[in-house]
């Protein structure tokens, strides 16, 4: 039997999902009690010893891994800090990409994207990256297909793709049509000459931004999805993670880091991952890569892992931290926290020196969610993005300077994670 | 010294630790079987809802949801931050359904395409519903745990990531990728 094309909506999905979710019986609960009721716990090392114990040693293994990431990532990452510029802020359901000038607090839209954009498009304006230079804004235009209502139309169409701002004449100018309006991962090298697109079926793309012609890179064996690709620092490599094989609806996503040389277009396989491997980056000296890898045991929990460029690990996976950002001066480091228990009205930005010292909290709401953070250029700054469900008054994009003091509320538009902060052209 | 306490105890510190049962957790955690009865009872009903969303299936939702809470028995004195409970038993279950749905494989393979749907003439709306859930089954379980927890729990996106203890964006992406494998399975995009 073939399917009629059945148009998917929140609406839709939520009742068929609500019409397999059924209650339990009383005997479920009767079942589990009673089998674990005749079960013993073993006893863990770890609950041996007592709270007082247990939190030192917390706080000292802290401070010794955040002093080796410290150094690690003050030797590796760090890049010399130039002069803050606009944010340049995307979101969804807008037409364009917003400037926001930190000082005045005062925004510009750049030229839109496409001839036919309207709020109720649903369009996300998303991968937001500045040019070193600090002269173009790079940006991902989509189409959210939960939201619509009949469909992508011709004018969504024309409006999705990868899209160059000039951040000086607001001009925008389309760089590469995204397949059926999605558009994928991609990155920009150092000297801004470059952009790599890592096209999902297709291998990778690196599109001159200075007018060359563009030009496709086959991967290595025989898998073609690309879905996450990173300039090396000096431009020569790129780092690229795929999918071993075409994406399944029900299999396994195993996936592998490959390394492409730009100069001869070979590609070679780093690592090969049990699951999806992520967020690939390179170190500043372009010797190492690091990526979120699954556990074996648990698919949902990641860890952060470090290679050389010839898949030998130097560093054993360690529990990922998700969030945490690295000013540009190595100075500092920030990050998002969610704390527990429910009911979940502890949400904070956090800043902290590199060396886990001076650990402080910059904002503090009661309410989810909090997007971000993002440093400034000259690392003095950090910019986040807060949601307030069914409170406009409280979301939008706010700055704060890094000891916590000068809170300021930017604009009143939430862009979620999608803004950036530009360097001063 | 000794930290025990009893479950009455626990309910009279305080109304906020006694609902999100970190209280009960705890006493658990130290070995009491009557705190962990407690605690099932009070997750037992959101589990086998994620569970049978999951599974599509009230048999095999129970026989998850029965094999997450022995897990979580037997290996609750290893959780070290009691605020991660439920994230933790999150992962046990759906690690419990991808293993019930290995074995259910392995039994008989589901043909989705051999499988006539009986819809009431007229009734698109069920047949649609039909439609979405049959498609459902042919995702991965980790993409339709990430479904169950945006649509049926009704998570935002951020509590997702929480719960997942992946960041944010991956969290979106991961949802992203679930909305479109169930556009695929329903031959959306072809």
């Amino acid at each position: 039997m073939s399917h009629a094309h059945v148009h998917l909506t929140d609406d839709l999905l939520r009742s068929a999902l609500a019409d397999r979710a059924t209650t339990p019986d009383a005997l479920l609960l009767r079942d589990i009690l009673r089998r674990t009721s005749v079960m013993d716990q073993p006893r863990a090392r770890w609950r041996v010893l007592d709270r007082g114990t247990r939190r030192s040693t917390m706080v000292i293994a802290f401070l010794i891994l955040g002093t080796a990431a410290a150094a690690f990532f003050a030797a590796h990452f760090q890049t010399a800090p130039p002069h803050n510029g606009e944010i340049a802020t995307g979101g969804s359901n807008s037409c364009a990409l917003t400037l926001t000038d930190p000082q005045t607090g005062g925004s510009r839209e750049l030229g839109r994207a496409g001839s036919g954009c309207s709020k109720n498009y649903y369009l996300s304006y998303g991968n937001v990256i500045g040019t070193p230079d600090g002269a173009t804004v790079l940006y991902a235009v989509s189409r959210i297909c939960g939201g619509c209502s009949s469909g992508p139309s011709t004018e969504q169409l024309d409006a999705t793709g990868i899209w160059a701002a000039d951040v000086v004449t607001g001009a925008v100018h389309l760089i590469e049509k995204c397949d059926r309006g999605f558009c994928p991962d991609f990155s920009i090298s150092g000297d801004g000459r470059l952009l790599v697109v890592a096209r999902q079926g297709a291998g990778v793309e690196v599109v001159s931004l200075t007018g060359d012609p563009p030009r496709d890179i086959a991967l290595a064996g025989t898998t073609s999805w690309a879905y996450e690709a990173a300039f090396s620092p000096d431009g020569m490599s790129i780092a690229v993670l795929a999918l071993t094989s075409a994406p399944s609806v029900t299999g396994p996503r195993d996936s592998e880091l490959q390394l492409i040389d730009l100069a001869s277009g070979r590609a070679t396989t780093v690592i090969t991952g049990s699951g999806q491997q992520w967020a690939v980056a390179w170190s500043r000296d372009g010797t190492r890569l690091t990526f979120l890898s699954p556990l074996l045991d648990d698919p949902s929990a990641y860890a952060t892992r470090v290679v050389l460029v010839d898949g030998t690990e130097v560093a054993p996976p360690t529990e990922a931290m998700p969030g945490v950002v690295f000013s540009p001066d190595g100075v500092h480091g920030a990050y998002a926290r969610e704390p527990g228990p429910p009911p979940f009205t502890d949400y904070q930005i956090h800043v902290m020196r590199v060396d886990g010292t001076d650990d402080h909290v910059v904002l503090r709401q009661p309410e989810c969610c909090l997007s971000g953070p993002q440093f400034s250029p000259d690392g003095q700054f950090v910019a986040f993005s807060i949601l307030v469900g069914g409170n406009p008054d409280r979301s939008g994009l706010y700055l704060a300077s890094i000891d916590g003091a000068d809170l300021r509320r930017l604009s009143a538009s939430d862009p979620g994670d999608q803004f950036t902060w530009l360097t001063q052209h | 010294m000794s930290t025990r306490r009893t479950v009455d105890e626990v309910h009279e510190i305080g109304a906020p630790r006694a609902d999100s049962g970190s209280g009960l957790i705890e006493l658990a955690r130290e070995g009491n079987h009557d705190a962990f009865g407690r605690l099932v009872e009070m997750k037992l009903e959101r589990a086998f809802r994620t569970a049978s969303a999951v599974l599509g299936n009230e048999a095999d939702a129970r026989d998850a949801t029965q094999e997450a809470f022995v897990a979580a028995w037997r290996n609750l004195p290893r959780l070290r931050d009691v605020e991660k409970f439920d994230a933790w038993l999150h992962r046990l279950l759906i690690n419990s359904c991808r293993d019930i749905q290995r074995r259910r494989h392995r039994v008989r393979e589901i043909a989705l395409d051999s499988q006539p749907l009986t819809v009431p003439a007229g009734d698109e709306r069920t047949a649609e519903r039909l439609a979405v859930s049959a498609a459902l089954d042919r995702l991965s379980v980790n993409d339709r745990a990430m479904l169950v927890l945006h649509h049926v729990e009704g998570l935002p996106v951020a509590e997702v990531a929480r719960r997942l203890g992946v960041p944010v964006g991956t969290a979106k992406w991961r949802l992203h990728q679930a909305r479109r494998a169930l556009e695929k399975a329903l031959g959306n995009d072809r």
